[in-house]
């Protein structure tokens, strides 16, 4: 079974292994925490952090708790602070195409209430709990990236607290921007270590005007896997999913189109060339994604990759010979990986890892077993920055108080 | 100028890549921003990654800041010298690297041509999207400096949508490269803090930039209003409507009259009041339905006439009235102050309207194109520098534009950038909290200054309300 047929099974998965919403105890890679505090305004949260800073008290930072296993091991930490009680749309402004949320309100709900005034939200977080804030620090993708681009790409404007309290914010609330440095995209993707995201102005795009979601069985070979990758690149795909096990005879492809009328016939008809598809439920890429962050229940090892799209096949092999089930975003050269059988070392992960980056890309470990941690950094390390991100972090946080050790190793 | 200083850059690029001299000099003393003019103690034209790396270290051993700068064509002075600085001019590292048609990527130096990239990958069925008016002359080193806009920005973002890994020689003389292929690398996103940074984090010396493929059909739409502050509110329903047009430009009366008294002449009518061009592109299947879309935005704001181009040459001719525009101001005055601002899009028809008031207040003569789709206005005011009156009511009404729009939740700069020109109106938009993380990122790169010193953040806070200088706009305006 692939991690993809998974969709809507359900499992508590890592979210629930981690501590959901709610619960009373968090367990992190590297540390557990037992004391939550849940701020309900802006004004909270920098008093919060203002205290912990005074004390010189570690915090983990949390939103929807649905990644909180993607991370180094954490070094001790006094408290979670969880922004799920900061929640709210106070600015939706319909005929401008941009919406104003506060950190700990959930994508899903925030989806609904912009779907209803014919806008989309272009963020596609796996995991159903998953909020705005959470979203914006880990930079989190979905299948639909291809359509919508980066989790950047959607923000222009932050709130933030810093580490010793302060509130500040950086960019704005229009769609194109340049005053000052573009303080948003290192905040985004940053894991809370350089702040803690209080609200976003987000921008929208309008729903497209016909949709359709398809399947397909399609035999496991190299050659009908680079066909499906040619055609990912059609111009109405919102995303484009390759799945498949080791075990399996047959892989799924799973396609979201989005288009005017015409386009979209269009672009059916000439899929159909190559494909037999079928309709498909139309939730069917949600719960691929949502399956996604659920596999930790059933797999020790998550791993996910990005490579060249032409490299996309021979990781593609290198992983199925490892044991992985994969879930493919063709268009995106996104590798999503399941599996428990690779050895950390050697030809293994890090192997693994060294692979993804001859093909022109990286590899992350979005879970690990507890001993897999030991001297592998999970996010991977740019050539030679290492003491510039030191350097950075130090700057933002001197009293290493936001999530230490779990994003900049050592820091 | 310190002899050994010239001794040591020479000794880097030769006699002739290094300018010392008086009338060598002349033409860096400023930028596109003409109005505040300094000269560097010297200017070297590196042409080679190894060559600034080593400039950068001559410079900071004997003390002398430095400036890099492209093509000079920025409007915000970023590429300003600064006093006792040396000016790093990349505009010889002009090669392109690599083309990867099958990733859509290229790899270049920074002094590539904007114009020039799109030219070479045009027969592969690519192009470079970020297009800047200034695009035949403005360098990717200088857009990746300025994340750089143009009028498709409202379909395909601006410059930091499209590069995915930069090298870079450091302040302190180091070279590191940043990103990767897939613009997707881990860690902190370097990349993205350092387009836009307007060359004051380094210099970068290669980008690996994302092509796009030229779109399979292309409609340009040409339509006619009494006003601009029609043409706007026919923008803000457009934007309704879910149509994402590729590009949305307003061009009014008066720049209508200049283009059409000039070379640029595209045979506009006169007695429009506004332009608006709209270029819709996509799956030529769908783009029928988007121009009965435009049709029905612009008709319900009671448009004069809509036309649709015929062939490529109509196409490029309505484009004459836009991309014509600053070429034929030179008509209206010996002056132009093209300013740069960025309002919510459902605030332009009043901001407009405002914008007028201010200038007819001031009395001063007002052109407006802009990119409508993004709410990116560029007020053009005509005048003469040599009237120390007009001078002043220029940079009053300049002040006044910029208060006006950031109080409506803009900001005060889409795509030109801060430079000099902006850096003491920053505290408009930004208190010193919003500061500080700023000043964080600069310092964690530049901790000494040496690397473009007095552009972006401010000297004081509200400096422009303690420091004279920094309203007038006399040679020394922007100090």
């Amino acid at each position: 079974m692939s991690v993809g047929s998974e969709a809507g099974a359900g499992q508590a998965g890592a979210a629930g292994a981690m501590g959901a919403v709610g619960s009373s105890r968090i367990d992190v890679p590297g540390a557990c925490v037992q004391r939550i505090e849940r701020p309900k305004e802006g004004a909270e949260l920098a008093a919060l952090l203002a205290d912990h800073h005074a004390k010189n008290e570690a915090v983990l930072v949390c939103g929807g708790r649905t990644r909180l296993s993607f991370a180094n091991r954490a070094r001790p930490l006094a408290a979670a602070i969880s922004l799920e009680a900061l929640a709210g749309v106070d600015i939706f402004e319909p005929d401008e195409g941009v919406v104003h949320a506060l950190a700990g309100t959930p994508i899903r709900a925030l989806q609904q209430t912009v779907a209803a005034e014919g806008w989309e939200l272009p963020l596609d977080p796996p995991g159903e709990a998953a909020t705005v804030g959470g979203t914006i620090a880990s930079a989190a993708m979905g299948p639909r990236a291809q359509a919508f681009g980066r989790v950047a790409d959607a923000v222009l404007g932050l709130e933030l607290v810093g580490a010793d309290g302060t509130p500040s914010k950086c960019g704005g609330r229009v769609v194109k921007n340049v005053t000052g440095y573009d303080m948003a995209k290192l905040y985004t993707g940053s894991f809370g270590s350089l702040g803690v995201v209080a609200g976003a102005w987000l921008r929208l795009r309008p729903q497209p005007a016909q949709q359709a979601v398809l399947t397909s069985r399609v035999a496991r070979d190299g050659a009908s896997f680079e066909r499906a990758r040619a055609r990912a690149r059609c111009a109405s795909a919102r995303a484009f999913v390759w799945n498949e096990s080791p075990a399996d005879r047959e892989a799924e492809l799973l396609v979201e189109l989005g288009s005017g009328e015409a386009g979209l016939r269009h672009d059916q008809e000439v899929l159909a060339r190559d494909f037999a598809l079928v309709a498909a439920e139309p939730d069917a890429v949600d719960r691929l994604r949502d399956a996604r962050a659920h596999a930790a229940s059933r797999h020790p090892i998550g791993l996910r990759a990005r490579v060249l799209g032409a490299r996309l096949g021979e990781l593609r092999e290198a992983l199925l010979a490892a044991g992985f089930e994969l879930s493919i975003d063709l268009g995106l050269g996104v590798l999503t990986a399941r599996g428990g059988e690779a050895p950390i070392a050697g030809d293994g992960l890090l192997g693994l890892r060294e692979r993804a980056i001859a093909c022109g890309g990286h590899a992350s470990f979005e879970w690990l077993p507890a001993a897999g941690f030991d001297g592998i950094d999970v996010f991977g390390e740019a050539p030679g920055t290492r003491a510039l991100a030191s350097a950075l972090k130090a700057r933002f946080d001197p009293r290493g108080i936001l999530n230490p050790g779990r994003f900049v190793m050592g820091s | 100028m310190s002899a050994a200083l010239l001794a040591r850059l020479r000794g880097i690029v030769g006699d002739d890549r290094c300018l010392a001299r008086e009338g060598e000099l002349f033409a860096y003393e400023c930028d596109g921003l003409t109005l505040s003019p300094k000269r560097p103690l010297a200017v070297v034209l590196p042409e080679s990654t190894a060559e600034v790396a080593a400039i950068v270290r001559a410079c900071r051993e004997l003390g002398a800041p430095f400036v890099p700068r492209g093509a000079g064509t920025g409007l915000s002075g970023g590429a300003h010298a600064t006093e006792g600085s040396i000016l790093i001019e990349c505009s010889r590292m002009n090669r392109i690297l690599e083309v990867d048609a099958r990733e859509r990527i290229a790899v270049v130096q920074p002094g590539v041509v904007n114009v020039e990239l799109s030219a070479a990958v045009a027969s592969l069925g690519l192009f470079y999207a970020p297009d800047p008016s200034s695009q035949q002359a403005c360098t990717i080193g200088g857009n990746v400096a300025e994340n750089s806009g143009g009028p498709h920005t409202l379909k395909y973002g601006t410059t930091t949508n499209h590069v995915l890994a930069l090298e870079m020689v450091l302040p302190d003389g180091s070279v590191q490269r940043f990103g990767n292929r897939i613009g997707e690398a881990p860690g902190f996103d370097f990349v993205g803090a350092i387009v836009g940074s307007e060359g004051t984090l380094g210099i970068v010396t290669e980008a690996t930039v994302r092509l796009t493929e030229i779109p399979q059909g292309v409609e340009t739409l040409l339509v006619l209003f009494d006003g601009v502050v029609a043409a706007c509110r026919a923008v803000g329903r457009i934007i309704r409507s879910g149509v994402v047009p590729a590009a949305l430009e307003i061009v009014d009366r008066r720049t209508i009259e200049a283009v059409e008294a000039s070379v640029y002449a595209a045979g506009l009518p006169t007695t429009a009041g506004a332009v608006l061009i709209v270029e819709l592109d996509g799956l030529p299947v769908d783009l029928a339905g988007e121009i009965e879309a435009i049709r029905t935005a612009c008709e319900a704001e009671r448009c004069q006439a809509i036309e649709i181009a015929r062939d490529e040459a109509e196409r490029k001719r309505f484009w004459r009235a836009r991309k014509g525009a600053f070429g034929a101001m030179g008509r209206l005055a010996p002056d132009l102050y093209v300013h740069d601002a960025v309002v919510p899009r459902i605030h332009l028809p009043a901001i407009l309207e405002k914008v007028c008031e201010i200038c007819d207040r001031h009395r001063l003569k007002l052109a407006n194109v802009f990119h409508a789709g993004d709410g990116n206005l560029h007020p053009n005011i005509c005048f003469d520098r040599r009237d120390p009156d007009e001078l002043a009511r220029v940079m009053a009404a300049g002040k006044e534009i910029l208060e006006a729009c950031v109080a409506v939740g803009g900001v005060i700069t889409g795509e030109h950038g801060v430079g000099v020109e902006k850096r003491d109106y920053m505290h408009l938009v930004f208190g010193a909290a919003d500061l500080d993380p700023m000043m964080r990122l600069r310092d964690t790169f530049n901790p000494d200054g040496f690397c473009n010193p007095g552009k972006i953040i401010p000297t004081t806070r509200f400096c422009v309300e303690s420091n004279p200088k920094a309203r007038g706009y006399d040679a020394v305006a922007f100090e």
